[in-house]
């Protein structure tokens, strides 16, 4: 188990942490946040490469935090392209074991057989420059597994790859992690993330803001952040607490005063709300002027701004109630144009209120239910 | 190609031209002037064959004498920050800004049986004035700005996620040196070498000011020109200059060879 424990490091103004995380054995751990947000600095503290101003780092229960690089027996896939190129394929799979002075035998043993699980075996006596992207990262991966780290760290592995060949990697990946391997893995993709993970942390300026299972972390965000790498359109904070009315429901405003009307069932228990979360897939587009609806959610007039045609045959329409609304249409043609003007209504269910989580919380990390190891 | 991207093209290759015949054409004039003959005897005399074996082993021994720490002081250079990494970059610079006769004078006040270094030469019984260690020193000082900065270039284009990488996988600093920065800057340190060799090799200016003798060809072209004009000069500097490539051709080939 990998243990990061209250961990900080101050870099110039920018500080990350203090950071609490636990990988433990076979998971497959997506740390996801945008660039500069200190996802390749925590990489690179737990490799050994930075040492922290603070905190603890502790893997199978040997504190590693001011251990040298060379014994800390973590594999660190550095972002880009490592191999070295003045070696063949076998050369560089064989580097790490050479170190080690294990013989021969057993090493070109160990090699082949780590080169056969990958998938790289009849690439051992090719030279580096001649192969492919998908060829290389699959050399980079059984170079780091041969030398059998408790846990591997990959920093955005699928960087500079066409769609195909991420999904071939992102396959692999899944493979080694079901056959037990464990995995640290950062991007700042949250397709990518969504397709490997077995636990995910949202980072965001240094600190971790939301973790859990994957799918409770991309239904439940709890920040701007998180919501937009989980690719909802429609995530508004709301400006003051939630306002009482009749028949159970509650006034909610949401930016630039917006006031909507909903069940105060739906609150959120135990803790402040903060975002409000419309489904646009939900969301029903009327021309203005068609009368109530009788989904019973809200209907407001609105001007459509703009159009995006999705893969899906479908369009993503965006329409200002005051706030940008995107509301999915289709699939087929789309028969609103920007100008039109629209009356925008959607039913109780596509509204959900979500907490404000640890968003405003520094230096400390919820304890989160949905941490426990899904497989 | 527009026409006025031609006409630049056209401008640039015509000035280009003219440095590259500026380059040439001395070269070339001195081997058209000389005879078979008087290169033939230059070749056969035991001055020139003694000043020749004299300067190239002198020259060999100050780049990898000096290289010794030379090279790691590039690597510290491209790798690490340090307090005063500037001033020493300007100080490694400083000898190819000065007149080499300067430098010459400026080794002979420490080199000297005055000097510091002079001092503790001649009580471990090494004639440093006058003296092939002299002769090399004052090489080296001039020359070492050209491997130091090659290398430094060489090691700085090498990622240092390679290095990374090779630590992770178990590699101590040194052997991550020996095992993937070294082998990768090579082209950058051989070309370091080689200028270092071949600038060390043709010092004039501060060789004369520290050793006259035993004679280096350089100084025994500046003799002969004095004591008996260009005709005898000549034919000593076409042998210096036909060494000096042949040895630039084959450390190229020694290093592509590595590769």
């Amino acid at each position: 188990m990998l243990q990061i424990k209250g961990l900080w490091k101050r870099l110039g103004e920018f500080v990350l942490g203090e950071l609490d995380l636990e990988v433990e054995p076979g998971d497959y751990f997506v740390l996801l946040g945008p660039s500069g947000s200190g996802k390749t600095l925590l990489l690179e503290m737990i490799a050994g490469f930075l040492h922290p101003d603070g905190g603890r780092i502790i893997l199978e229960e040997r504190d590693i935090t001011a251990m040298c690089i060379q014994d800390r027996q973590v594999g660190y896939l550095c972002q880009g392209d490592t191999l070295f190129p003045h070696l063949s394929v076998r050369g560089n799979i064989a580097y790490g074991l050479r170190r080690r002075k294990m013989p021969v035998g057993l090493m070109e043993e160990r090699v082949e057989e780590v080169a056969r699980e990958i998938g790289a075996f009849h690439l051992l006596e090719r030279r580096i420059e001649g192969l492919s992207g998908g060829e290389r990262q699959r050399v980079a991966l059984a170079r780091a597994l041969v030398m059998n780290p408790a846990c591997l760290l990959l920093d955005e592995p699928l960087t500079g790859m066409d769609t195909a060949l991420c999904q071939d990697i992102l396959m692999l990946l899944r493979r080694l992690n079901r056959s037990g391997g464990t995995f640290l893995h950062v991007t700042h993709d949250h397709t990518e993330a969504l397709a490997v993970a077995t636990k995910v942390a949202i980072m965001e300026q240094g600190r971790i803001v939301q973790q859990g299972a994957p799918m409770e972390v991309v239904n439940n965000p709890r920040s701007l952040f998180a919501a937009r790498l989980a690719g909802i359109k429609n995530f508004f904070p709301l400006t003051s607490a939630p306002v009482e009315d009749r028949d159970g429901m509650v006034q909610i405003i949401i930016k630039d005063g917006l006031q909507l009307a909903v069940p105060g069932s739906i609150l959120p228990q135990g803790e402040p709300p903060g975002f409000l979360r419309l489904e646009e897939r939900l969301i029903t587009l009327k021309p203005s002027g068609a009368g109530p609806s009788l989904e019973g959610g809200g209907d407001y007039p609105g001007t459509v701004t703009d159009l995006v045609p999705q893969v899906d045959g479908t369009w993503e329409v965006t329409v200002n109630i005051g706030v940008p609304v995107v509301a999915v249409v289709g699939p087929g043609e789309c028969p609103w144009n920007p100008g039109d003007r629209v009356q925008v209504s959607w039913p109780r269910k596509a509204v959900k209120v979500l907490g404000k989580g640890a968003t405003h919380q520094r230096g400390h990390l919820p304890k989160n239910p949905g941490m426990n190891r899904e497989n | 190609m527009s026409p006025r991207a031609n006409s630049i093209s056209l401008v640039f290759i015509l000035l280009g031209g003219l440095v590259l015949l500026f380059l040439t054409a001395p070269l070339v004039g001195m081997v058209l002037q000389s005879s078979i003959p008087g290169i033939m005897a230059a070749l056969h005399d035991q001055e020139v064959r003694g000043s020749i074996v004299l300067s190239l082993w002198t020259a060999m021994a100050a780049t990898f004498i000096s290289g010794i720490g030379a090279v790691p002081l590039a690597w510290l250079l491209a790798r690490k920050d340090f307090p005063g990494k500037r001033v020493v970059s300007a100080v490694i610079d400083l000898p190819l800004m000065i007149p080499h006769s300067a430098a010459g004078i400026a080794l002979l006040t420490i080199l000297s049986r005055h000097g510091v270094l002079g001092q503790l030469a001649q009580s471990a019984g090494i004639k440093l004035v006058g003296g092939p260690a002299g002769i090399m020193a004052a090489m080296a000082f001039v020359s070492l700005p050209f491997l130091i900065n090659s290398a430094r270039t060489g090691f700085e284009s090498v990622d240092v996620r390679l290095e990374k990488t090779a630590m992770n996988l178990g590699a101590s600093l040194v052997s991550t040196f020996f095992t993937v920065t070294l082998p990768l800057a090579w082209r950058a340190v051989v070309s370091g070498i080689v200028l270092m060799f071949g600038r060390g090799m043709s010092e004039f200016g501060a060789v004369i000011m520290v050793a006259y003798h035993p004679i280096t060809t350089p100084v025994l072209i500046y003799e002969r020109f004095g004591a008996y004009g260009l005709k005898w000069a000549r034919p000593v500097a076409i042998v210096l200059i036909g060494v000096c490539l042949a040895v630039f051709v084959l450390l190229r080939v020694v290093a592509d060879k590595r590769r």
